[in-house]
């Protein structure tokens, strides 16, 4: 349970544990974008390289990032199996009724198998690397724009720090109404499902009166300290961007630039 | 003044109520063949504990903190790949989900029957969003998406929806009769 308070991420002193959150959302969500420039191995090489690289900048051991692939890969590998089977095309290896291996269809798997791969390899690298509560700032900082559009954004973000916020709270809390039922002789996991449904109501019911209860007294609280929304508000974690962020940034414009040289040299389009 | 008051209840409860989803979510329920994870079954209870619009804003907030990288999803998954994957539809989709059961109820009463009414439409558009996200993510064709991400789940899907109204009708019986909530619930 000790997982789902400290998040996913992993303490370290590696330049991309420097970078700023907001850099590193960026570089993330551009990544993915350039993923889909790529068209033939050359271009998919060049991707991995590049990806092995920021893997490797986050001192994070290989096998973390494996362990975050491995759910996933079964899944991955039913739809490359899906698509090796079914596209057509190029040479043909193997036909057995409506099922044909062909060139296309194994070129086609492979890049779907890489393409997601590298996906979840990069957002995991962001995950790993950066502290929840520092992605809530980075992600505050990048939304601020839409304020115009009238989207709550300081509001979002003060949600997001209170659930932050709670659920080691409530962790330990659910634990707690669960020792304080077993001692009155409640069994969990035991007889019919009716009977276990039973079980569920005296740990939903002290849960959520006293979350309710909670949320009163903390607004309460807040009211007396002087929150008022809409307020401009001040921070007390800043945010700064540094040199690394903007050589990071840089170096993704780099890496859109290879790509698309790599794909008119060799496809020509 | 009384305005912004309420408006910060709303918040601090919707946020405290994602936090519930994901520790919920955590917890599985044996049962003889497939064990029921408490994330599904949570979407239910928070539309019909604290209702649709908030509780839309509740599951908006629980993607968000799994997304910034606590493991708060089914499994202690995490991370904004989990969202962007091939099985992220489903966690997006529990935000219509939250408001479209909430909103049944509070058009209609709130009772076990319109509860599991509410709760099956609602597993539905959980569904139906999951396959739509899996289609796109995994290029596959409409017929492999109902296969791989619809048909398995909905006997398990229906005996969760049974759980949820059961359960969030009883508990919200009680916190109504403690004053906890109002009826409906007033931000």
């Amino acid at each position: 349970m000790n997982k789902l308070i400290l998040g996913r991420y992993f303490p370290g002193e590696s330049w991309m544990h420097h970078l700023d959150p907001r850099s590193k959302l960026l570089a993330a969500a551009y990544f993915i974008l350039v993923i889909f420039l790529a068209n033939n191995w050359q271009t998919y090489l060049l991707l991995w390289v590049f990806t092995i690289f920021v893997l490797y900048s986050s001192n994070v051991s290989f096998s973390v990032y494996l362990r975050g692939v491995r759910p996933l890969l079964w899944l991955i590998l039913f739809t490359v199996f899906l698509q090796v089977l079914f596209t057509g095309g190029g040479v043909i290896y193997l036909e057995w009724g409506p099922i044909t291996i062909s060139e296309f269809g194994l070129l086609n798997g492979a890049y779907i198998f890489c393409r997601f791969v590298m996906i979840i390899l990069i957002s995991t690298a962001v995950t790993l690397t950066t502290k929840p509560i520092d992605l809530t700032d980075g992600i505050n900082a990048l939304l601020r724009p839409l304020r115009k559009l009238k989207v709550p954004v300081d509001e979002l973000s003060l949600m997001l720090s209170i659930s932050l916020r709670f659920v080691p709270n409530l962790l330990d809390e659910t634990q707690k109404v669960m020792d304080a039922q077993r001692a009155r002789g409640t069994e969990f996991g035991a007889g019919s499902l009716l009977q276990q449904m039973k079980t569920l109501v005296p740990i939903f019911l002290p849960l959520f009166a006293s979350s309710l209860n909670r949320a009163e007294d903390m607004a309460n609280v807040m009211e007396v300290r002087g929150y008022q929304s809409g307020e401009k508000r001040s921070t007390f974690r800043q945010l700064s961007w540094g040199i690394r962020d903007t050589a990071s940034l840089l170096i993704m414009l780099l890496l859109t630039i290879s790509m698309i040289w790599l794909r008119t040299e060799t496809t020509g389009y | 003044m009384y305005n912004s008051n309420s408006k910060l209840r709303v918040i601090i409860i919707c946020g405290i109520f994602a936090a519930i989803t994901a520790i919920l979510a955590q917890i599985e329920i044996p049962l003889p063949i497939v064990p029921i994870s408490g994330q599904t079954l949570a979407v239910g209870l928070t539309a019909t504990i604290i209702g649709s619009r908030y509780g839309a804003v509740a599951m908006i907030c629980y993607a968000l903190i799994g997304a910034v990288g606590l493991p708060v999803f089914a499994g202690f998954k995490g991370g904004v790949q989990v969202l962007i994957g091939p099985t992220g539809g489903y966690i997006i989709g529990f935000i219509l989900t939250a408001y479209v059961t909430g909103l049944i109820l509070e058009k209609t009463r709130f009772t076990v029957p319109m509860a599991m009414i509410a709760n099956t439409i609602g597993m539905f558009i959980t569904l139906i969003f999951g396959a739509t996200q899996l289609k796109i993510v995994l290029d596959m064709t409409w017929g492999q998406a109902l296969v791989t991400g619809v048909y398995p789940f909905i006997v398990v899907g229906l005996i969760k929806a049974f759980l949820a109204s059961w359960l969030g009708i009883t508990v919200r019986r009680r916190l109504v009769q403690a004053r906890l909530i109002t009826q409906p619930i007033k931000g």
